[in-house]
């Protein structure tokens, strides 16, 4: 044969040896597939309870009490909230975003470019110090360059033995209102989970005092 | 050449065979080895144990009355010694930072322990490493099982303590016995002869108790020299002689039962 | 109305040809570039075993790419089979390569410090998915690769492949062996372990015993008050300090993972490019005394890297790649990792590793300057020059039979002082303590650790009655202790140990641990004596066994 092998190379019917070679090729992608695949598992990290990026178990007395200030949790990186009818009913709170009552934990960093925002007590709200993006207590959006509410952790109400009585629901919230919304404890509940690792983006909200 | 192709593509098939086996096993065998090497922490820190702290605290975390707390003691995993001293973080914790700082001073409810616990930790100058440190919190944290096993009591002090009552009634007592608890040679602990001469009109801390039995009974008006004598045992700041400082611990009553006191008094009545 | 034209080549091409040829040529055009000469036709008919075409393309991969520019196009028939090369050279790059990857992942989770290298070991065998797997693979690859490399070098000399003119292809070569020992060795100290510490402390130790001539030890003595200061200095160098610690870890890892890399593939870099350039040597007698005809290969000789070689070199990657996963995963290979280093404790029988044991037993031998860095430097550096001062031209096995025979008694005496260097050789304590060490020893877990831990039951047990025990694993166990009593007491020339017993007492200590005193009472003149040492079991530590 001559150079007819570089001519059409569509028209020569493949030989079993050159079969059997790019299934050994196949065998070899599909190794190198799977070793990726390894690799990923291997190099994510992962998180020990207690470390930011894995579980925090508290107590449920490190609930704050109905409507009083959000309690910080630095180790967490979250605020605690306990909404009652006060906050539920703050005349502040756009009403694309109605408020349940309940626990919630709101993730510390602002959703604007990633500074921490403080709770001011004066104006009873979140303010970032940054580029003055503002939230209330519900984590809901009222002022500011943000655009989007704050995210939230998922957290679980647990009795003393571990079993998971109540939980906050994944999902989208700027679609679905139940999604990171906070829920009442259930009696019986003697811990509470903070998942770190499981974060639930906050609602898009971009107009002037807040609403989608 | 094609027979290597084959053997080559089977080559590659099983050894991805082998390696996904490998992964789906990772998530148990992870576990079993952290077990494995928590158990191993707990080894380590029973031999560290053995060597630097059973002379404080007891061969199995008894305690020693007077030296050390007891470890192996339901109050520190129920919660209650952490409240008493108003610890803030888990248990855990207090027991790893207490290992690693050590004592300066007894703690508020633990003046029946006026000894300073060493520093352990290099990290506050201290002969253990971080990781000693752990070990021996795993060990001392591995009581827990036995330790919440114990019927939950208060804090009562031992029931066959001699205690500050000058009332409670005291067994008969052996001068000979006495003698040895004087010097130590029991147990080694309270070994009066430390502080206290049987030399007349020698001083080495306290007053030289040569003819106590005899003095005793001066010392106060109303009291037999028994009587003196439990009462400066129990109660070292009642009376002092004069010329002497407070110092004397007072410590004795909790730490001594009612025969060792019955005992020394019998024995310190012996020297007229 | 088009504001802009947008001129597409491969539009005009799918106009002139359709759509199915345009792409294909595309495609066959970037495979070309990717390949550097081949098109798709070319590869097939690569993979279909066809007869080259003329002119040959399979050749512009080689000519003008990178990648194959180093790799021959064509081998001479006489060198492919496994004799005379065994692939040893090809192996020892497969497993610099492989050490390379395997290394870089361990990196992810490793620090240098000794505050946090051993929990890093723990995590990364405990924490980490494919940790331990991933950490046994480096270890195995690392003594796989000093055998090869020796085992090459060994190869190398005996089909005289170090003579003219291939005398600096050896050269780089020795600095090779050393670039691996050296290698094996820094990534000895890094799990900073008992054994690791003091494996290496051993071998690090002779750099102290580097003598300082007249009159420089005179001058040492009055300015630095040590007229031993080049030892004392090259010691604080290497290890960072009189004893090994956070600088001595940090320079041995850094030459462990920079250092010597780096230079390891400069020199395969060089040592290969020789290789290549002067050609494979055939075997000894398929030349002419004293003649090279490597390079010349005539046309019907050759055997063409694309398709027989590249063929043969993909099997061997995926054979030696599953000998290894087998290895550490069904053949049960276990990187050890022992307690946390102890710089104030040596533990009893510290050995080096495998491939220093030869070292360790010249130094049991006498003097440690001499042994320890006289000789070996007279052999290594004879080594090195050897094909300088070696210089028959004739590399016929018949017409060496002296340098064959030195090379063979060379690899006795090498046995000779490895198993010199082990522990069991001229280093042992008294007799109790050595019966403890091999029941419980200080650098491996020993038998009573790897009893499982339910067979050890509570109660006192002597060693002679091991026949009256139920469970067959403490029966063993207690048989082992006897069996090590017994040796010891015939060891016993002096009568120093009179009756020497052994017993095990196993006590409840705690919740799920174990108290084990092992006790061995023996009489001697001073009366009864006794010698014990407590160990702590829990039932979770997995030992093995």
């Amino acid at each position: 044969m001559t150079a007819a092998g570089t001519a059409a190379p569509t028209t020569t019917p493949m030989t079993r040896r050159e079969f059997l070679y790019y299934v050994w090729s196949a065998s070899m992608a599909l190794f190198m597939a799977e070793f990726g695949g390894a690799s990923l598992w291997f190099a994510l990290p992962r998180f020990k309870p207690g470390e930011f990026g894995g579980k925090f178990t508290l107590p449920v007395t490190e609930i704050p009490s109905i409507d009083s200030e959000p309690k910080d949790y630095p180790a967490g990186r979250f605020w605690l909230v306990n909404l009652g009818s006060k906050r539920a009913t703050d005349s502040r709170q756009p009403a694309d975003y109605p408020v349940q009552e309940g626990v919630m934990a709101i993730y510390k960093v602002c959703v604007h470019l990633g500074c921490l925002y403080k709770w001011v007590l004066v104006n009873d709200r979140f303010e970032c110090p940054c580029h003055g993006s503002k939230y209330l207590a519900t984590g809901t959006r009222v002022d500011g360059p943000a655009t989007r509410n704050l995210d939230v952790f998922i957290m679980r109400a647990l009795d003393d033995q571990g079993n998971e009585l109540a939980k906050t629901q994944a999902g989208d919230p700027t679609h679905d209102p139940k999604a990171g919304a906070p829920f009442v404890l259930p009696s019986g509940t003697v811990f509470i989970e903070v998942d770190t690792s499981k974060r639930i983006q906050g609602g898009y909200n971009t107009k002037p005092g807040g609403g989608k | 050449m094609t027979v290597r192709v084959v053997i080559g593509t089977v080559i590659v098939a099983v050894t991805m065979m082998i390696t996904a086996f490998v992964m789906v096993n990772e998530p148990n065998r992870m576990k079993e080895f952290e077990e494995g090497y928590q158990g191993r922490s707990i080894e380590a820190g029973a031999a560290l144990y053995q060597t630097n702290c059973k002379g404080c605290h007891g061969v199995q975390g008894e305690g020693i009355e007077g030296v050390g707390p007891a470890l192996n003691a339901r109050d520190l995993f129920d919660g209650r010694r952490l409240e008493e001293i108003g610890w803030a973080g888990t248990g855990a914790d207090y027991v790893e930072s207490t290992i690693a700082g050590g004592r300066p001073r007894a703690s508020a409810s633990f003046s029946n322990y006026p000894q300073r616990m060493p520093t352990w930790s290099q990290e506050f100058g201290g002969p253990l490493r971080v990781d000693q440190i752990r070990n021996l919190t795993d060990f001392v944290l591995n009581w827990e099982t036995t330790a919440m096993a114990q019927p939950a009591e208060t804090a009562t002090p031992n029931p066959n303590a001699a205690g500050t009552n000058l009332n409670v009634e005291l067994p008969v007592g052996d001068a000979a016995t006495g003698e040895q608890l004087f010097n130590g040679k029991v147990t080694g602990q309270y070994p009066c002869s430390a502080c206290h001469s049987l030399q007349p009109n020698q001083t080495v801390v306290g007053p030289s108790l040569a003819g106590i039995a005899t003095t005793a009974t001066t010392r106060v008006d109303g009291y037999t020299a028994e009587k003196y004598i439990h009462e400066s045992i129990v109660l070292p700041d009642a009376h002092i002689v004069e010329g002497f400082n407070p110092i004397m611990p007072k410590t004795f009553g909790g730490q001594m039962t009612k025969q060792d006191l019955a005992d020394m008094i019998a024995y310190l009545m012996t020297l007229k | 109305m088009a504001i802009f034209k947008l001129h597409l080549p491969i539009v005009d091409d799918i106009k002139q040809k359709g759509l199915k040829p345009a792409l294909l040529a595309k495609v066959d055009d970037a495979v070309t570039r990717f390949t550097a000469g081949l098109g798709i036709g070319d590869i097939r008919g690569v993979l279909r075993g066809d007869p080259a075409p003329r002119p040959n393309p399979r050749v512009k991969p080689h000519s003008e790419g990178f990648w194959f520019h180093m790799r021959p196009t064509y081998y001479h028939n006489l060198v492919t089979p496994l004799y005379p090369e065994f692939r040893l050279g090809w192996l020892s790059v497969y497993f610099m390569v492989f050490e390379t990857i395997t290394g870089v992942f361990l990196m992810v989770f490793y620090t240098p410090s000794p505050q946090a290298a051993f929990e890093n070991m723990l995590n990364i065998m405990s924490n980490v998915p494919l940790g331990l797997f991933m950490r046994d693979l480096h270890r195995f690859g690392a003594e796989a690769m000093v055998l090869v490399v020796a085992l090459h070098m060994l190869r190398t000399y005996l089909t005289g492949n170090y003579k003219k003119p291939r005398q600096f292809t050896w050269f780089t070569g020795n600095v090779l062996l050393w670039v691996t020992l050296a290698l094996s060795f820094s990534g000895y100290l890094l799990p900073w372990d008992q054994l690791s510490l003091w494996a290496v402390t051993i071998g690090a130790s002779m750099v102290e015993a580097i003598p300082t001539p007249y009159p420089l030890n005179l001058l040492g003595d009055k300015f630095f008050g040590d007229q031993y200061f080049i030892g004392t200095m090259i010691n604080n160098l290497v290890r960072g300090g009189p004893q090994f610690n956070d600088n001595g870890l940090l320079r041995w890892y850094l030459l462990h993972v920079l250092g010597l890399p780096l230079v390891g593939f400069i020199f395969i870099g060089v040592h290969y490019y020789k290789v290549v350039i002067q050609g494979h040597s055939l075997p000894p007698e398929a030349e002419k005394v004293g003649e090279d005809t490597a390079k010349r290969v005539p046309m019907d000789q050759r055997t063409y890297f694309m398709p027989d070689v590249i063929t043969r070199e993909l099997f061997y990657v995926a054979l030696v790649t599953f000998i290894c996963v087998f290895a550490v995963t069904l053949g049960g290979y276990r990187a050890p990792l022992e307690p946390h280093a102890e710089p104030l404790i040596t533990p009893l029988h510290t050995t080096a590793p495998w491939y220093f044991l030869w070292l360790q037993g010249m130094l049991k031998v006498g003097d440690k300057v001499f042994w320890g860095l006289i000789a070996p430097g007279i052999i290594i550096n004879t080594l090195f020059v050897l094909p300088y001062i070696e210089v028959g031209p004739s590399r016929r096995y018949a017409d060496r039979r002296i340098g064959l025979t030195v090379s063979m008694a060379a690899c006795i005496v090498l046995s000779m002082l490895t198993f010199m260097g082990t522990p069991w050789y001229a280093v042992s304590s008294s007799a109790d303590q050595e019966v403890i060490a091999e029941i419980v020893p200080q650098t491996h877990p020993g038998p009573l650790r790897m009893t499982p831990w339910d067979e050890l039951t509570v109660g006192t047990f002597e060693a002679r009655n091991w026949e009256s025990v139920k469970s067959p694993e403490l029966q063993e166990l207690l048989k082992e202790y006897e069996h090590a009593v017994e040796i010891a007491q015939a060891k016993d020339k002096e009568s120093k140990f009179n009756n020497l017993e052994g017993i095990l007492i196993i006590e409840d200590w705690q919740d799920g641990l174990k108290k084990i005193t092992v006790r061995v009472t023996w009489q001697d003149s001073t009366g009864n004596r006794e010698a014990s040492q407590d160990v702590y079991l829990h039932r979770d530590s997995n030992y093995g066994g």
